[in-house]
């Protein structure tokens, strides 16, 4: 550098200055800079979306069936948004609020109860959105994980198309809210400047999932493996201090929450967070092996696999390159976390594949990408400069291209059938007539016994809330109450799915089990005593409607 | 109604707490920002000399370290330096020691101050006219200047093309008081970070030694307001309106070692000197000539001394109220809302502590940090009476110089020997 003799003064203290220029200007013209400076990525990324958003949307009314979990959340979403509680029953901690207040803020800001087919079908558009903005955040990532554009779009089109994919982002659950806040939380440790700004980003996304659903604590190793791998020495200590010190302040709201309700400690007379921490931790009946048969969660990893077998196989394929290469570490870890609790037993619930399934569709793309460009891989390290003759590589892309276009014949024809099913079958045909059987022929003034996916339905149609009852409340609930004594002869209707049979231990005949009287009081009385009047749909998805005659 | 209008008040103070919690939190971290701003924030690497330098010292009844303060400037590895020592004509003490100085060495001059009363930038303001070289710098009679820092700064002005460079000021001895510790920590974000946020903005309160400006610039701005006081902040705004460049630099090897007050008083004292001098500089209006956007960050940075200890005051008295006032759960949960930065800033001082400690290869044990936490509170509220303090007094009408005693605490025990 040409080290001058001091320049002469050019300023002074009485002068006009030059205006500065507009802001407004310099970031219209920055922000245009960034789009032709990514045109390649942001076109791909844009077919991309279309692809996923034609795919997820057409049908999704129809197929998956509403279930039970679907009208929980969309019922406490209801009261939100109706009632200004956390609830449609006494909140009582089973997740933390903020997934259905999101819910909520959807419903309520596009007026979706009064527009949608039915009522969990309008919280199914907030899964639309959902979707779409985790497919660019899931391109974005893989891009900033340096998975190149292959790698990446690899990841976007197995989580856009793969059939059981498609089915579960489609259902109006909690863990599909969680999934753009996850990724965001990833997409931002992952800044290429390595800012702390980045990292408060991530730690407020990460909590944000938390809030929504505690089940993302899982990923916690995960993300911070991410964050330290993207964190530089020189501003680490601020860089994850920051991190800890948000995510911790964020995620204490939900306790200080129950310490200013008076419910976080155990107690007579009321809810509380502790409670319902030991319960979910300790208390909840496990789903057995998944390599037992006869258990429950043997069960839900088949319905899983009936879906697609191809993600669960080529991601299970994947999972140990990725956690040897550097760039696809972190989310082969958090995709093998998932395994690993897997494996462990425990309860599972049906949905759990959810959370799975972009850091699955990551680590395939992800070691695809790097087959294509390794590098980097850590002490496996194989670096092409190494390699002297052009011809070699030209060679293996060349097998890559013929294994890739194999890969994709054969998974897109298994693919095919799932997904034009996804996309014509209404799945919900059996639970719409049922609905209509009911609005036809039970009067208002009945006592029904409703599975959840009907709940807002049946309020919203006239039926008294305290009069729709949903059945996991009877016996637990205090302020549900029926007129009869006892209780079940107050029952005038049941509503109930065959899932919802299946998990009342309901026998083949319809009949209620010694399980069903043991564990299920006033529901299984109900049953004993009830007689089907009608009956729809097919298989699980079926739905019947008994009368309660004492 | 009254109730809703209560909570309304309430939510308003919330939001405005949380600005300035998280707006401090930023600035103080911002450069740490990302790797790139860290390796900003040290001085460039030194080239050969160019330019000659005036160093102003003005002492008052600093009989004790002055000599030692001027020698070590003398010995600057620098060829072009000139020191002028002001000394009061009511401080023959000081005035002995300086003269003693001059006739040691040539280039120190001797500059006696007449005026009544006397402070500091009349002081200054005294030997501007004697300054004969381009570079006009200032340090106080305590100061312990590091031998390289000239040519370090003598590259910087030449690189950067910059009007105004200031270098770095650290408080070392965190040992001498509980006080002490956040006092230290607290001018090692400052000058390491916060400092560096407001040259970039633009705007920028200027510290009160260890700056360096043209001596031309200076002279067109005719020297240091001598009713401020806060004369550095004050000659920051001025020279912030008129568009000059400044560059901070912070390199620890360089910075200029000072003491904390003596006592808690002395800190109370200096405090509320800073707050009252920052109140002036609002009540001047100097910087209303500044465009739009930089107006607002003037405003709210003249009066964030305030804002910052009221803020501090009010979060445990808020805690209080909410827990004893029977409102909504939701509402009392928004009010909990700027304890959120407050906590992060705590988590940010302690990672401070630890960057401090590394980067001045010190013996920072566990007790310092535990020291550090649990100071928090105590020193808000210190900082908070300082200001309020502050308020009075200009409102008052009293202008007086509450002069911050020396008994040279930052250094060793065996150089203080040599100078007594």
């Amino acid at each position: 550098m040409t080290a001058l003799e001091l320049a002469p003064l050019d300023i002074s203290l009485d002068g006009p200055r030059p205006a500065p220029p507009d802001p407004r200007r310099g970031l219209v013209r920055r922000v245009a800079g960034w789009l032709l400076g990514h045109k390649v990525d942001v076109a791909l990324v844009t077919v991309l979306t279309l692809v996923g958003a034609l795919v997820h949307a057409i049908g999704m009314t129809g197929s998956p069936a509403r279930f039970d979990d679907e009208g929980t959340y969309t019922a406490y979403a209801w009261a939100v948004q109706n009632w200004h509680t956390l609830g449609h029953y006494t909140y009582w901690y089973a997740h933390p609020p903020l997934g259905w207040l999101q819910i909520s803020a959807w419903t309520w800001v596009t007026d979706g109860f009064d527009r949608a087919p039915y009522a969990v079908a309008a919280v199914r558009e907030l899964m639309f959105v959902a979707k779409l903005v985790s497919i660019v955040l899931l391109y974005g990532l893989g891009r900033r994980l340096g998975f190149g554009r292959l790698g990446a779009a690899a990841a976007v089109a197995i989580f856009a198309l793969s059939p059981l994919a498609v089915y579960f982002t489609r259902a109006a659950l909690l863990d599909n809210i969680v999934t753009p806040w996850l990724l965001a939380a990833f997409f931002f440790a992952a800044s290429p400047r390595r800012s702390v700004a980045a990292a408060v980003a991530s730690a407020a996304s990460f909590a944000v999932a938390v809030l929504t659903k505690e089940t993302a604590l899982l990923y916690l190793p995960a993300l911070v493996l991410l964050l330290w791998q993207h964190t530089d020495r020189r501003n680490r200590r601020f860089t994850l201090g920051l991190f800890g010190a948000t995510f911790t302040v964020l995620c204490a709201g939900y306790p200080l929450y129950a310490v200013l309700k008076n419910e976080l400690l155990i107690g007579e007379g009321h809810v509380s967070l502790l409670w319902a921490v030991r319960w979910q931790l300790f208390e909840r009946t496990g789903s057995g092996s998944i390599f037992d048969p006869g258990s429950t969660a043997h069960a839900v990893l088949h319905s899983w696999l009936v879906q697609d077998s191809w993600l669960p196989k080529l991601a299970l394929a994947a999972v140990v390159p990725g956690l040897l290469i550097r760039r696809t570490r972190a989310v082969a870890a958090a995709f093998a976390i998932q395994v690993a609790q897997l494996l462990r037993g425990g309860y599972l619930p049906y949905p759990y594949v959810i959370a799975m399934i972009p850091f699955a569709a990551l680590t395939v793309g992800g070691v695809l990408g790097w087959l294509w460009h390794p590098g980097g891989a850590g002490w496996m390290a194989v670096r092409w400069a190494a390699i002297p003759w052009a011809a070699v590589r030209r060679g293996w892309r060349a097998c890559l291209v013929v294994a890739c276009v194999a890969a994709v014949v054969v998974v897109g024809q298994a693919w095919r059938p799932a997904l034009a099913d996804l996309r014509t079958n209404d799945r919900d045909a059996g639970k719409a007539q049922a609905l209509a059987w009911v609005r036809a022929n039970v009067p208002t003034s009945a006592y029904v016994v409703v599975d959840d996916a009907y709940w807002v339905d049946l309020v919203r149609a006239g039926y008294p809330a305290d009069h729709v009852i949903w059945f996991t409340k009877l016996d637990v609930d205090k302020d549900v109450k029926l007129p009869g004594s006892p209780p079940w002869k107050g029952i005038d209707y049941l509503l109930l799915d065959q899932q919802d049979d299946l998990s009342l231990h309901v026998q083949a005949d319809g009949k209620p089990s010694k399980d069903t009287l043991r564990l299920f009081l006033t529901v299984g009385e109900a049953l004993r005593h009830a007689r089907p009047v009608a009956r729809f749909g097919v298989g699980l998805d079926s739905v019947s409607i008994r009368q309660v005659v004492p | 109604m009254t109730q809703v209008m209560f909570m309304g008040g309430y939510l308003l103070l919330t939001v405005a707490l949380l600005l300035v919690a998280i707006t401090t939190l930023a600035w103080m971290m911002d450069s740490w920002r990302t790797p790139r701003a860290v390796g900003q924030m040290a001085f460039p690497e030194p080239d050969s000399p160019k330019l000659s330098f005036s160093l102003i010292v003005p002492a008052r009844h600093e009989e004790a370290v002055l000599a030692d303060t001027v020698r070590r400037l003398l010995r600057q590895d620098h060829p072009a330096v000139q020191v002028l020592v002001v000394v009061g004509d009511d401080d023959p003490g000081t005035a002995a020691v300086a003269e003693r100085l001059a006739r040691e060495d040539g280039r120190v001059t001797v500059v006696v101050d007449d005026s009544t009363p006397k402070n500091k930038p009349k002081a200054l303001n005294r030997a501007l006219p004697y300054c004969t070289g381009q570079i006009t710098g200032v340090f106080d009679a305590e100061d312990e200047v590091a031998p390289a820092l000239l040519r370090h700064v003598d590259t910087c002005f030449r690189v950067t093309g910059a009007h105004v460079v200031q270098g770095g000021v650290q408080l070392m001895n965190y040992r001498t008081g509980w006080w002490a510790l956040r006092n230290t920590l607290e001018y090692f974000f400052w000058f390491a970070s916060r400092l560096h946020f407001h040259a970039r903005s633009g705007f920028i309160p200027l510290g009160g030694n260890t700056v360096f400006l043209r001596t031309d610039l200076l002279t067109l701005a005719g020297g240091w307001d001598v009713n401020c006081l806060a004369e550095d902040c004050e000659l920051g705004i001025r020279l912030s309106v008129a568009g000059a460049r400044v560059e901070v630099a912070y390199s620890p090897e360089l910075a200029t070692r000072e003491e904390t007050p003596p006592t808690l008083r002395g800190l109370v004292r200096q405090r509320t000197r800073w707050n009252q001098g920052y109140l002036q500089v609002l009540r001047k209006g100097e910087w209303k000539k500044l465009p739009r956007a930089k107006r607002l960050m003037a405003r709210y940075l003249l009066a964030m001394p305030f804002m910052q200890a009221l803020s501090g005051a009010l979060v445990p008295l808020s805690v209080l109220t909410m827990v004893l006032l029977k409102a909504p759960v939701l509402f009392v949960l928004l009010t909990f809302l700027p304890l959120a930065p407050t906590l992060a800033t705590l988590v940010v001082e302690v990672v401070g502590l630890a960057e401090f400690n590394r980067m001045f290869a010190l013996e920072v044990r566990v007790r310092d940090y535990l020291k550090l936490v649990a100071g928090s509170v105590p020193y808000q509220l210190v900082l908070a009476f300082a200001a309020m303090r502050a308020s009075v007094r200009e409102l008052r009408g009293e202008h007086g110089w509450e002069k911050t005693e020396h008994v040279g605490a930052h250094r060793g025990e065996l150089e203080l020997e040599g100078v007594r």
